[in-house]
Formats: C-alpha cells, structure tokens, sequence
C-alpha cells in the first residue's frame, strides 16, 4: 500500500498537484515547489524539502477567527482611549439609583481647524432618569471635566492631558437637562429616620459658562456661572410616599416652590497626586465658594464654603496605600432664607458613609472623614478596607467629631494604569449591609 | 534503535503521508546541514494582522507547554540552527569587527538630510507617537522620537538593541540614530494623519506642531529620532510565537520549537526586551509583484529593551513579573499587601537615556517576558545553551562599541549600560553554562580531536578534567561498541583511536566542582572520506 501511494507521489506531475485546498482563494495557491518529484533520499536537505512539498499540498489562508478579528478592531480603533470623535455610544452613570444608563455622544473636537470643541450626549436610564447635555468651546482635549457638580458638591477637577502648546487654560459653554424621577428624601437633620424615607422627581436645566486655567501641575482655579432652574415634583418610585406628601416647606425648604437661580461656584485646587485618578502618593486640596441667588424673591439665597483634602500615603512600597479623605462644607443662608433641600450636601451611598443608602442624610452642613487601606493584589486588582464617619448638621457649633455616623467595609477595585475602572464596595453600618457597584474611585 | 527526536519527526510525517519509511539512519550524508533552504518560491501568503489582546489570552491561558517538551525541530546534528528565513548566523558562528557590529544591519546612512523629508502619513496616538516620510531619495523611512522627558531614552536603546539582534542573528530592520530638523519637515501632499479613534484624516501643520510638541528637543532645537527604513518586500503581518503559518510551504517547523525563537529568551534577558511578542515582529514577502517569494521573518521595535520602556522608563515590574501571575497576585492578595514584591525595592541609578536597567537583582531563568511567550516557556537547557554560547562572544570592546551607537550625551551613562550588560552576560553565561557539560567547539586536528570548555572561560570552576570512552557507532543500528577503554585527561585534546570504523562516537564527561558537568557529551565523528565531526548530543 505505502509503495502504490509513494509511486502515486513521485509520479503525480508536480504543476498539477493540488495547491490548496477545495475552495481557498487564489492568492494563497502554492507554486509546485521541489523542482523535480521527491524522492526518498538520504539528504536531510532533501527531506526537509519534502516536507514542504508536503506541506504546500494542504495550504489554508491564515485567516483569524471571528474573535479576533473583534479584537483587532477594537485596538486598532483604540477603543479603550475616551478621546472618541463623532458620534459613538455611550455607557453613563446619572447618579445613584439611577439603573443603567446607555446612551450616545457626539465629539468633535477643534472644529474646522480651530481650537473650539462642541460636544453634546444623551443618556435615558431604566428607570426612567435622563440627562442631556451640550458644551461648545475650548473643553481640554480628552473631553470636559467633571467640575463643580450641580449638586454644588465640590467635584475634583480631573485635567487630562493639557493641550498642545502649552495652553492650560478652557472655557466654553455648557447647557444641561437633567430630569431624576426617584431622588430619595428621609428628612433634615441628623435624626432623619430611614423608615421616612420617601422620593421626588427633580428636573434641573442650567445655563453655565464654565472657565478654568491650570497655572501649573499643581495649581488650578475655575468658576463655573450662569443659571440654573429646578423643579420638584413627586416621584415616581411606588415604593415609597411622595416627598411633597410627607414633608411641608417647613421641614423641606424649597418643597413648595420651584427654584429659579443664578449661580456662581469658584474653585482653586492644589493638586499634587501621581496619578490623577488612580493615585497612589501625594493628594489634592481644593477650596470652593459657590453663591445661589434666587432670580425671583430671596428665600432661598445662600453661600456655601467647601474644603475637600485626599491625602495618598503609601505604607513602605505603592502596593499598599492608606488613603484619606476629610471634606467639610458650610451653607450660610442670607437672612429669612433656607437653603433648598434639593441643593443640601448629602450622607450616604458609593462615596460616602458606604454602609448606608444614598442620600441618607442632609442638612446645610457636613462633617466627613475616611479612610482606606488599600492594597493591590495586582496593578489592575486593587483590594480596600475602609472606615467612613461624617455627620450633618445645622448649628456651625456642632461642628465637632461627636455624633458622627459611621460605617466600615470592604472593597474590590478594577484599575488600568491610568484609573480605577470598576468599583465594588460591601459597607456595614447601624442600618445593617449595603453594596454599591461603582465606576471610578471612592476618593 | 534509537532515533533522534528530528528525525523521529520526519519519519512520523512521511509516515502519516502515506511515504515509505527511508533508511534509517542516525546521520545523513549532507550533515551537518548549515542552510535551511526555506525560501523557496511560494505564492504571496495571507496578509493579515494580530491582536495583541488574543495573543496576550492565548499566550498566557491556551499555548503553555503541557508534558515533556519536544527538543528543537530545527537544529543540526550539531545543535546548531542552521541559516534560514528566521535567523543567519552571525556571531556565533564567526568573528565579527567592531566596526562590523556597530553597523549593524544598516547597508545605508539613514535618511539623506540633504534636502526637506516628506511626510507621507502620521499617527497622533499610540505608544509612540511618529511620522513615516520619504526623503530625498525617496526611500521611506519610519521616525520616532523620545517622549518629551525622557531625552534619548527610546531613540539611543532602540539602536543599540537593533545592532545586538543583529549581531545575534536575526532579521532587523536597518534603524538609524537621526537628527530631524523641524523646518526641514515637509507634510506632503495627501498625507494623513490616523487619530485616536483610527481615522484617517487629511494631515495638517497643527498635526506636526502636537507631535513635535510631545517629544524631547536637544537645546539647538533638534529632536534625536529613530529613522527606521521600510523593509523590502510586501508586509503580511506578524509572525507568531506558536504553531506555523498555514499558508507558507516553507514553514513546517511550529514557532515554538524553533530553536532561534526558544532561545530569543536568553537575549531577551540579557538586553531585557520583555516587549518580545507577537506584535513586534514582522513577515515581509520577497518577490516579485504578483509572482513568486518566500517569507523573511523580522523581529521589530526595540524601544522596551535596556532600561527604557518606549514613552518612559520601563515599569518596575518589567523583567520580573508577567502581566498576570496568579502567584504574586494569591499572595499580595491574600496578605493584604503585607507580602510584597521584591522588584519594588530595586534601586535604580538617575542617569539620563539609562531608564530602569540593572543587573544586581537580574536573575537570568527567572526573568519574564510582559506575558508568557510559547517559544520561550519551551525552551529547554540546550536551547538556552545555544544562546548563552552567542552572548558569551561578546567582548567587552564589542559592547562598548555597540554602545556607543548609541550616541548617549553622556559619558556616565554610556559606561553604566557598559558595566551592566556585562554584568548580566557573566550571570546568564554561568548560569546556563553550568546546567549541562558545556563542551564545545569540537574540531579534528589530525589524529586529535580538539574543544574547548566555555565553562572554564566564564570562571565556573577553574580546572576540569576529562573521561572519555571512545565507542565505534553504527550509523544505521545505532549501536555503539567500545573500542579502547575509558581514558581521562587534562587537556582538551583527546587522541582519536585508530580504527577502520567509518563511524566514531566519543562521549566525555567533565570532572570539575559542577556536577551537571558530569553529564555526557556524544560526539560522532565521520571516520572516513574526509574525517569531520557530526554530531553533537549534549545530556540534559
């Protein structure tokens, strides 16, 4: 059998043997290669041509699978950088309760040539909550920043890279629809109780322009001015009761009448992290003062006063950091005006007081201090304990480390080099567990 | 019988085609063979790329050796890797000048500064940002720069780290060490630009200016780059690490039993190219347009080689520790952070265009790739003895003059990557030269048969003496018969018995304070028409 098959071999005309198999395309055809019929021979030379006579008998293109064709795609469109342009989809968190929330963006930078930007996105969550939202201007090359929140939480300005040049400067125009159908509400105060809680509706549209300059790496100011427009309505979680139906103007400012504002907020930051979203030595300080001025009547015009201090320590090598975090903010209402609930500094959720829900606790002022110990398994799997205490009140004599509220927990982090990805913190406090699954870092 | 492991290999595949099994025989009459002729005319192969995330996934979860692992395919009786599309042997087989290896691959002198280069196309993004231009005598070139705090860092270690692999014998692509001036920068007509999203978008001088803006500019304005000229031939992708190319007849060895691809793990280490994956290589097809070629196959990008990591020094983890390493993570983990990694700790010298580059902590078989490479997870002490015998050739005066290709500014630099390349030769060559008896460089000098102890060279031990048993061989049985009786001797000559045998087969065993040395080495010698050695069995 193997002398027929052999004759078969060397009597088979080389041009004519098959080049590749039934149905591949041309171009991977193979040339007869041996010049004459293989022979059995005692040249290692020669069998090794053999085998290739062999080999180009059964030739395949090399083509990849379907999944790796996926995958080149994806890096060659450099998916994982944020700096996209056009149109693209868009994954968005619209804050707490909020559910998942796709939706698309448009950017374009450096519109014909300038050194404008226009972005614009929108987003519509599960449950109901949307946000739409347009900036035009010099916006920083890898998209706008988070700034001050319109929350008028002090946000951290996260810089990216700066633009070419040298410039360190941006400002543009930012207009914004918010609408949020189950912000949750337990009540004022320090003695709120969670059997209270109940949820409103908050629409928001602002109007701003927004401008900062980065005096070097580590000195940044920006202000953000323009108007903003809230209304409450009642809620749509069935769940609970209607704030309006639960709490009057008295123990809800700001519950009965829709607030029209013009708003200014400054911020100055001293910024001396490593890395600006996934630090591991120095910190961030940043001092902010926002004003609230009601454009119709005065009732619920008011001053703010934040300060925010992240410090990072490593503990003898970057794998294991001891983070800390102390931030305190001071609402000072002009004279026969409230600060509105709906604009009140907030306890509670994924970023503060972990072992309790969001929102859990409000008032005018805020006292909050953590700290974690973290620790990286590997660069990208980051492990955290942590220890969160903070109080509201609304005398400024109470501001004191008595009385706080405290909550303690465990933490798992997803990180690239360059930033905390995924977030899954467990945190236990007198209200029993709570879990918050997260993007981006705690602090 | 016993057979060899390649030709094992090829009987089975002759076997399974249906071919009559030939002759068996240990040594055939062209060994030992120092010529793959694997380039053979083919048609233009598949042009395709390769992720690197797939090649990271397979590398580190689906191509790890399992079992015993197969010796090299494609070696010589001797344990040699015969000249090929993969590899030409260069140092390791013949002496080379000093000026011979600080040339390097390079036929040119890089791109004619004569007149403006012209821009052809540009990325904006990517590890390193660069052009490609064409210059005034149309040759194109592929530049690159150091990222702009990091002055000669990439552009001075991705030559010197061109000029070794060269030298080790590899394909390289002729990289040269250039001054770009920016008003001789022309963006030519339809140049584009890829942004960060991979579109392809008409080039514009705002373009250049972000750039140009990124990269590190000498105090005259100048800007040190890598000019990189474009291969010959049609590129068609990557080469990998595993298996072959299903579309190219001459490439019927799997990648990873190559022996120059195992072996790329020892000079990996030494010059700490942990970056040596898939993606920096490169297949081109040589021939003619539309007719027949054969493959050549590239290793490209040494920018994270030597203490630079292309846009910044290399990591810390580089070298020591793969991108995922369920040990270290377990352990981190599940200490809380109390057990650490020792590279953290290693201190590194500031000297400018040196990065983290050191030999005190180096370990040579425990250094690591960024993830698992399939030709190197395979690499057994034989393979690894092929390398550590080409690094061993390198002088002092031979890597100074590599070195100096460089052109780093400044001297202390120059003389730190000096000390620590050879610092880091001494510990690879006794380490692997001290797993296997290293004899070598066996030859016939009359009625004598000559070698050398490489082992004695690198200071293992500082004499050694020799038994040896001479045996008649037969070439088709493979059984050997004694002929005379065991012998020792001090010297590295050993007189060769008089015999009518047309087969001979020494084996010598190394007395010396390392015990692996006392592993055999067989050693076959034709004894007629023309004595030469054949073969070499080196026990693992």
């Amino acid at each position: 059998m193997h002398c027929l098959l052999w004759a078969a071999l060397i009597l088979a005309p080389i041009s004519s043997a098959p080049s590749s198999t039934a149905g591949d395309p041309p171009t991977v055809r193979q040339r007869a290669e041996p010049d004459a019929a293989p022979e059995p021979t005692d040249s290692r030379a020669e069998r090794w041509r053999l085998r290739r006579w062999e080999k180009s008998r059964h030739l395949r293109p090399d083509l990849l699978s379907g999944v790796e064709r996926g995958f080149l795609w994806l890096e060659q469109t450099n998916f994982l950088e944020i700096n996209y342009r056009g149109f693209y989809p868009r994954y968005s968190s619209l804050g707490p309760g909020a559910g998942s929330a796709p939706g698309v963006r448009y950017w374009k930078p450096d519109l014909r040539g300038s050194k404008l930007d226009f972005q614009s996105s929108a987003a519509i969550s599960t449950r109901g909550y949307q946000e739409y939202d347009l900036q035009f201007g010099r916006i920083i090359l890898t998209g706008p920043p988070p700034f001050l929140e319109p929350s008028g939480n002090v946000g951290i300005s996260q810089y990216g890279d700066s633009a070419p040049g040298g410039e360190r400067f941006f400002v543009y125009g930012d207009v914004t629809y918010r609408s949020l159908p189950q912000e949750d509400f337990y009540g004022i105060g320090p003695d709120s109780r969670e059997t209270d809680r109940t949820d409103y509706k908050l629409r928001d549209s602002t109007l701003d322009l927004v401008a900062g300059v980065e005096f070097n790496r580590t000195f940044s100011a920006a202000v953000r001015v323009g108007l903003l427009d809230v209304n409450t309505s009642p809620g749509t979680d069935e769940r609970f009761p209607a704030t309006q139906e639960a709490f009057s103007e008295e123990t809800a400012p700001g519950i009965t009448r829709q607030g029209d504002y013009v708003r200014l907020n400054t911020a100055f930051f001293v910024d001396f992290r490593d890395r600006l979203r996934n630090p591991h030595r120095g910190g961030i300080l940043s001092f902010s003062f926002s004003r609230y001025d009601e454009r119709t009547g005065g009732a619920l015009d008011f001053n703010r006063f934040a300060f925010d201090a992240r410090h990072y320590q490593p503990l003898g090598s970057v794998q294991r950091v001891l983070a800390l975090h102390f931030f305190t903010s001071v609402d000072d209402a002009d004279r026969n005006a409230s600060v509105p609930f709906y604009l009140q500094n907030t306890l509670g959720g994924s970023e503060t007081l972990r072992g309790f829900r969001h929102f859990r606790f409000r008032d005018v002022n805020i006292l909050y201090l953590s700290a974690e110990y973290r620790w990286e398994a590997a660069p990208a799997l980051e492990f955290a304990l942590f220890y969160d205490a903070g109080k509201v009140f609304s005398d400024r004599s109470e501001f004191d480390l008595t009385g706080l509220r405290k909550s303690w927990g465990f933490g798992v982090r997803l990180k690239t080099t360059r930033a905390v990805v995924l977030r899954l913190d467990a945190g236990w406090s007198e209200e029993g567990p709570r879990t918050y699954l997260s993007f981006g870092p705690s602090f | 019988m016993r057979l060899s492991p390649p030709v094992t290999v090829v009987m089975i595949a002759l076997l399974l085609a249906g071919v009559p099994p030939l002759p068996a025989q240990r040594f055939l009459r062209d060994d030992p063979l120092w010529t793959d002729q694997d380039r053979l005319p083919t048609d233009l192969p598949h042009v395709r790329d390769l992720s690197a995330v797939v090649d990271f996934f397979q590398s580190t979860f689906v191509n790890r050796p399992e079992g015993e692992i197969a010796p090299a395919e494609n070696v010589n009786t001797l344990g040699e890797v015969p000249d090929s599309s993969w590899f030409t042997n260069r140092i390791g087989r013949r002496s080379m000048t000093l000026d011979e290896l600080a040339r390097g691959p390079n036929q040119r002198t890089g791109p004619d500064a004569s007149g403006p280069w012209t821009i052809v196309r540009a990325k904006s993004q990517g590890v390193s940002p660069g052009f490609t231009i064409q210059d005034a005598r149309k040759d194109t070139y592929f530049i690159k720069f150091d990222p702009r705090e990091y002055p000669q860092l990439a552009t001075s270690t991705e030559v010197i780290a061109t000029k070794f692999f060269y030298a080790f014998g590899y394909h390289v692509p002729e990289n040269f060490l250039t001054l770009v001036r920016p008003q001789s920068l022309r963006i030519g007509d339809g140049a584009q630009i890829t942004d960060a999203l991979g579109k392809k978008r008409r080039m514009m001088a705002k373009d250049l200016d972000e750039i140009l803006y990124k990269v590190a500019r000498r105090p005259d304005g100048q800007i040190q780059a890598i000019a990189s000229l474009a291969l010959p031939g049609k590129p068609l992708g990557p080469f990998r690490y595993h298996g072959t190319r299903p579309d190219d007849a001459n490439d019927i060895f799997p990648h990873e039993n190559r022996r120059e691809l195992r072996g790329l793990r020892v000079f990996a280490a030494w010059l700490n190219h942990d970056d040596a994956r898939s993606i920096n290589s490169l297949d081109v097809f040589l021939g003619e347009e539309g007719g027949a070629g054969h493959v050549l196959h590239h290793l490209i990008d040494f920018g994270s080689c030597l203490g630079s990591g292309s846009i910044k020094p290399q990591s810390r983890r580089a070298g020591y520790e793969y991108m995922l390493e369920w040990t270290p993570i377990i352990r981190a983990g599940s200490t809380m952070g109390v057990w650490d990694r020792a590279w953290r700790d290693i201190p590194y010298p500031d000297l400018p265009g040196v990065g983290r580059f050191e030999a005190d902590f180096f370990q040579p078989r425990e250094w690591k790739p960024e993830y698992p490479n399939p030709a190197f997870d395979r690499m057994r002490p034989n393979d690894a003895f092929w390398a550590a015998r080409i690094v061993q050739r390198f002088t002092r005066p031979m890597i100074e003059a590599i070195v100096r290709t460089g052109q780093l500014s400044h001297p202390s630099s120059e003389r730190y990557l000096v000390k620590t390349l050879l610092e880091r030769q001494r510990k690879i060559v006794q380490y692997y030269l001290a797993q296997l008896n290293p004899l070598d460089q066996f030859h016939l000098d009359g009625s004598m048969l000559r070698f050398q102890n490489p082992g004695l060279e690198a200071g293992l031990a500082d004499s050694a003496s020799y038994e040896y048993q001479w045996f008649a061989f037969d070439n088709r049985s493979e059984v050997i018969r004694p002929v005379g009786s065991n012998a020792s001797s001090l010297e590295t000559t050993l007189p060769i018995p008089r015999s009518s045998e047309e087969w001979l087969m020494v084996e010598i065993r190394t007395r010396a304070r390392l015990a692996a040395w006392a592993k055999p080495v067989q050693v076959f010698l034709r004894n007629r028409s023309g004595s030469k050695v054949v073969g070499i069995e080196r026990e693992e």
